[in-house]
């Protein structure tokens, strides 16, 4: 192998794997990701946990019965039933009088979606316990479908969505710096004055801005099977594949950014909004139809959103047809394939102007 | 004289960058706009209104009363008003899920063979014949969602069966509840301030002590010193100009804050009185960075790693009590935890916590006494 | 000797700035050949050309007697660079940075040579971000000798050292000349000029407006002294005292002279008739500076 290349590749690791700033967002911020919103949602499991239901006033034991699968706290007074919701002792109140209830609920973040689930639960309790309600005429059993070629949870795609959030950061800012910082700062021109060629630049670069959303990629799916129990099933090659081919793509997207912006610090600015929107429109951390409608639209557009699929769909946890995953990577290679040249061409060359 | 000649050149400077004009004023306004309009619609009445599919697949036909209300049940979900759900034959439990897989539908409802045997104990026969539905669903969120809706619409039809419409001698209330307040929650207020908090440590982690480092490493302090300008006079004018780009990002955002409805609170004493506070306490982290941290090449990285770290564990966004466990104890003593739940509980009329007052001061005295003691340092001074 | 590098009729031209307009060299071998001009006269823009980083808008380049249409890996092989602004992966020690241009080249001198000879040692294990400026040149300088080439590239090496550095690098320089390479100097410091340079060209507004040997510039001035002085009356006008032309020159005036002594008694029987003070008096040899003096009507770093 070229011993060119190989030099440049050793020294594109040193200086990218000591590089505090890249390591710290590219390996560790998926990390902090992981465990904040790993709780939340471990604590939501599949929405299947129980509530816990505080009551007080006037009422037969038997109410409990109505609140079944959820647990019954009683409380002596309305102030206690109050305080015991804001201590977070109960996820909602009640305070039975002979036909009037009221139902205290915590409005905070943590229960937007589910409060209104509560609600209602609590509500059509207190109906069949008010009418002696003996047995549902109808009831519903639930079974999980597997969207993929296994049963997945909710953390399961919060995994993934990390995983494609991790690979669309690690491969722009790594363009932008390499092709932005580097050209700024004088270190291409310097590079420029030896025999080396462009693609060797570009390619080694690449490398190991791949290796590095590798290994990040590597510590989010340990972490969450250590943290979590996620197992996710990937097959290697289907997993290397999709590594490699939305690295590309991403570093592609990279390209555009500072072709767009083309100073290094606005292209900066520039992608770390991207960055922002594309977390919260791809559906990694809510669902996309929470999204208001007139914005949905925005979710389709954006390039993470069909990594994040290519990726659930390597983990077997989201269907795709073979044609359309292999198309997708094709594009990714394709895409980031042709801006990573057209980088080469335009910063790693001689100035023509 | 010197103050504000120096000031002037300082604020011109901040002004002229790009970088903290948008980080501090438009980057925290940008995610307030966002942020209240994805999450603000889910606490007005009504909440969320998704976008969600059914199938429903009849293993057999139903009929009589089953088919008319269950038909009713379906088509009352989709003709309520801002409602976006609707409800598709399929042929067989297979094409069902195929669909559910190509994400055309979010659940599929099936009717089982025989189900239309409750129609007697509809009538009120004495019959004990219960019909189950089944519920196919995936794990996603949208899946999940038309899951729980499903089961709320099921629990509700039970009742209307039973009661054969009556109304049920039983009326309703509803409280929200806010932390030890009554205030009804409103996702602006509970946003705003972390906003505001937002700009003010952007200038305290990143602007102030990447902002000096560069001053020093650049030979502008040298020059300042060697002028009759004093070491007070400069700080002062540092802080001014920290300050005046603060007081922009304040003004775009409560500016913004009038088309979102927040609470008229944020323009009250005790609120403006306790962001000035915050604002003290705040900018003084950036000293203390400074006071221990001399290259802008270890400082870059040390500021954006605090920064991040600070803004996802100090409630900013969500409450501290999704922290897990384990890393609760950075979220208590993170002085911008207590500032939020400050700046909160006066926009939901709470108490303010003294925790939001002495953990702050307590971060304040020691950042500051921090930055006195290795002042010569910092200034790179001989 | 040899020409190495020969260049006629280089033109480089953004836009309407002509950045270099018509400039011929020719660079000889195991020779200091010094570009010396003020800032945006071309050197850097005429040296980028020479080494490839930037594509002439016309002319001909020709190395080791032929002609090349770009500065291929060929010729690559056999230059060695030091760039105006010296910067390098920051997160890099010096070894290591040293070995890894050596890496770019089919032949490399060792690492531990090169830290050696440009006493590096105590900062082989340093990362580049912690040296100081004189530390980094001393580095970018390795780097540029690293594939032993012929010809060494130096683009004003020692802009921003303090004297001491400045001479510590002067050393070096000399030193490339006496292990037979040839080095293409370009500066704005007539004195690093006038110690260095074996040949120099004047370069200004793109254009070559003197060559030599350094004695040859200086003698072409047809002077032999200059003769300042600062003198403590505000009316004084130095055409009543002196037929040869006189600068003021920051606050003092220069008078070039071939004929010192005569020069000198006129003006001390001036001060004298007067009752006039000289405040400060210098006599020096003409230098470069005069000479861009002469050529221009401007000083080299005005």
């Amino acid at each position: 192998m070229n011993n060119r290349f190989v030099n440049l590749t050793k020294t594109f690791m040193k200086e990218t794997f000591r590089n505090k700033l890249d390591i710290f967002f590219t390996m560790l911020f998926p990390v902090l990701f992981i465990i904040i919103f790993g709780n939340l949602f471990m604590l939501g499991g599949n929405g299947e946990e129980a509530w816990d239901i505080g009551i007080a006033g006037e009422y037969e034991s038997d109410i409990e019965a109505y609140f079944s699968p959820h647990e019954m706290a009683t409380y002596d007074s309305e102030v206690e039933l109050q305080q015991a919701l804001e201590d977070g002792a109960v996820d909602v109140g009640v305070h039975l009088r002979e036909e009037t209830a009221t139902v205290y609920l915590l409005e905070s973040f943590q229960s937007m979606g589910e409060g209104i689930f509560l609600q209602q639960f609590v509500e059509n309790a207190i109906r069949k316990y008010a009418i002696d309600f003996e047995e549902e005429i109808t009831t519903v059993e639930d079974q999980l479908v597997a969207a993929g070629d296994v049963e997945a949870f909710e953390i399961d795609y919060l995994v993934t969505g990390i995983m494609g959030l991790s690979l669309l950061s690690g491969g722009m800012f790594a363009t932008i710096g390499v092709f932005g910082r580097y050209k700024k700062q004088g270190v291409i021109k310097r590079f420029m004055a030896t025999p080396m060629k462009p693609w060797e630049f570009v390619v080694s670069a690449s490398l190991t801005k791949v290796l590095l959303n590798f290994l990040s990629i590597l510590v989010i799916v340990y972490l969450a099977r250590f943290l979590y129990g996620v197992t996710l099933g990937f097959h290697w090659g289907i997993f290397l594949t999709i590594i490699l081919t939305s690295s590309i793509g991403m570093m592609g997207f990279g390209v555009l950014v500072l072709l767009v912006f083309k100073k290094t610090d606005t292209a900066l600015t520039g992608a770390s909004i991207l960055y922002v929107i594309m977390t919260f429109f791809s559906g990694v951390y809510f669902p996309v139809a929470f999204i208001p409608d007139q914005f949905q639209w925005v979710s389709r557009l954006l390039p993470v959103t069909y990594i994040i699929d290519v990726l659930r769909y390597g983990a077997g946890i989201e269907t795709m047809s073979r044609a359309y995953f292999i198309s997708l990577n094709l594009a990714f290679v394709a895409i980031g394939g042709v801006l990573l040249v057209f980088a080469s061409k335009k910063f790693v060359s001689v100035e023509k102007q | 004289m010197k103050v504000r000649s120096l000031t002037t050149a300082m604020i011109k400077d901040h002004f002229r960058t790009f970088e903290v004009i948008f980080w501090t004023v438009l980057f925290p306004t940008g995610l307030f706009i966002l942020f209240t309009s994805i999450f603000s619609q889910v606490f007005t009445e009504g909440g969320v209104e998704p976008d969600l599919h059914y199938g429903v697949h009849y293993e057999e036909s139903t009929y009589g009363l089953t088919d008319g209300i269950f038909r009713g049940v379906f088509h009352e979900m989709e003709s309520a008003e801002g409602s976006d759900f609707t409800f598709r034959e399929v042929d067989s439990r297979e094409a069902g899920i195929e669909l559910m897989r190509d994400e055309e539908i979010d659940a599929l409802i099936e009717f089982p063979p025989g189900f239309s045997e409750i129609n007697e104990r509809i009538i009120g026969e004495d019959s004990e014949e219960t019909g189950t539905l089944q519920l196919y669903h995936t794990s996603r969120s949208e899946s999940l969602l038309a899951r729980d809706i499903f089961h709320s619409v099921i629990d509700e039809a039970n009742l209307q069966i039973v009661t054969q419409g009556q109304e049920i001698p039983m009326e309703f209330e509803q409280q929200t509840v806010t932390e030890e307040g009554e205030e009804d929650f409103r996702y602006e207020n509970f946003i705003f301030p972390a906003m505001l908090l937002l700009s003010i440590l952007t200038i305290s982690f990143f602007d102030m002590p990447l902002g000096l480092l560069d001053y020093v490493e650049r030979g502008v302090l040298k020059k300042i010193n060697a002028s009759p300008v004093k070491p007070r006079h400069y700080y002062i004018a540092l802080m001014a100009t920290q300050f005046a780009v603060l007081l922009l990002a304040m003004a775009v955002l409560y500016l913004t804050s009038t088309f979102y409805d927040v609470s008229a609170r944020i323009y009250s004493l005790a609120f403006i009185a306790y962001l000035l506070f915050s604002s003290i306490t705040a900018l003084s982290f950036g000293l203390l960075l400074s006071a221990f941290i001399k290259k802008t090449a270890t400082m870059a990285p040390v500021s954006n790693i605090l920064f991040f770290i600070t803004m996802f564990l100090s409630g900013l966004y969500f409450e501290v009590e999704v922290v897990p466990g384990f890393l609760r104890w950075y979220s208590v003593i993170n002085p911008a935890t207590h500032l939020v739940n400050g700046l909160r509980a006066i926009l939901f009329e709470n108490p303010i916590p003294t925790a939001s007052f002495y953990i702050p001061v307590l971060w304040f005295a020691g950042s500051l006494g921090a930055f006195i003691i290795n002042q010569k340092k910092v200034m790179q001074s001989e | 000797m040899e020409k190495v590098i020969e260049v006629k009729n280089l033109r480089k031209t953004y836009k309407e700035v002509k950045a270099v307009d018509g400039i011929d060299l020719e660079i000889r071998e195991k020779q200091i050949l010094a570009i010396l001009g003020p800032n945006g006269a071309g050197k850097t823009t005429t040296v980028e050309m020479l080494e490839g980083l930037r594509k002439p808008t016309d002319g001909e380049i020709y190395y080791f007697g032929e002609q090349v249409k770009s500065v291929d890996q060929k010729i690559k092989e056999r230059i060695g660079v030091q760039l105006q602004k010296t910067t390098f992966f920051e997160n890099l020690k010096v070894k290591e940075i040293i070995t890894a241009f050596g890496g770019l080249y089919e032949k490399r001198l060792p690492t531990d040579l090169l830290i050696e000879k440009f006493n590096l040692k105590e900062k082989r294990n340093d990362y580049m971000k912690n040296l100081s400026g004189g530390q980094v040149q001393r580095v970018a300088l390795a780097c540029a000798v690293v594939n032993d080439p012929d010809i060494v590239f130096l683009d004003e090496p020692t802009t921003g050292l303090d004297p001491q550095a400045r001479r510590n690098m002067w050393d070096e320089i000399r030193r490339l000349k006496e292990e037979d390479k040839t080095v293409v100097l370009t500066t704005h410091y007539m004195e690093e000029a006038e110690e260095l340079a074996d040949y120099v060209y004047i370069i200004d507004h793109g254009k070559i407006i003197a060559m030599g040997t350094v004695d040859e510039l200086i003698k072409s001035l047809d002077e032999s002294s200059v003769v300042s002085f600062e003198i403590e009356q505000e009316d004084f006008d130095p055409e009543t005292v002196f037929k040869e032309p006189v600068e003021r020159i920051n606050g003092k005036y220069e008078v070039r002279t071939e004929d010192v002594e005569k020069t000198l008694a006129k003006l001390f029987s001036y001060t004298r008739e007067q009752d006039v003070l000289i405040a400060d008096m210098n006599i020096r040899k003409p230098n470069l500076e005069d000479v861009f003096l002469n050529l221009t009507g401007r000083k080299l770093r005005e």
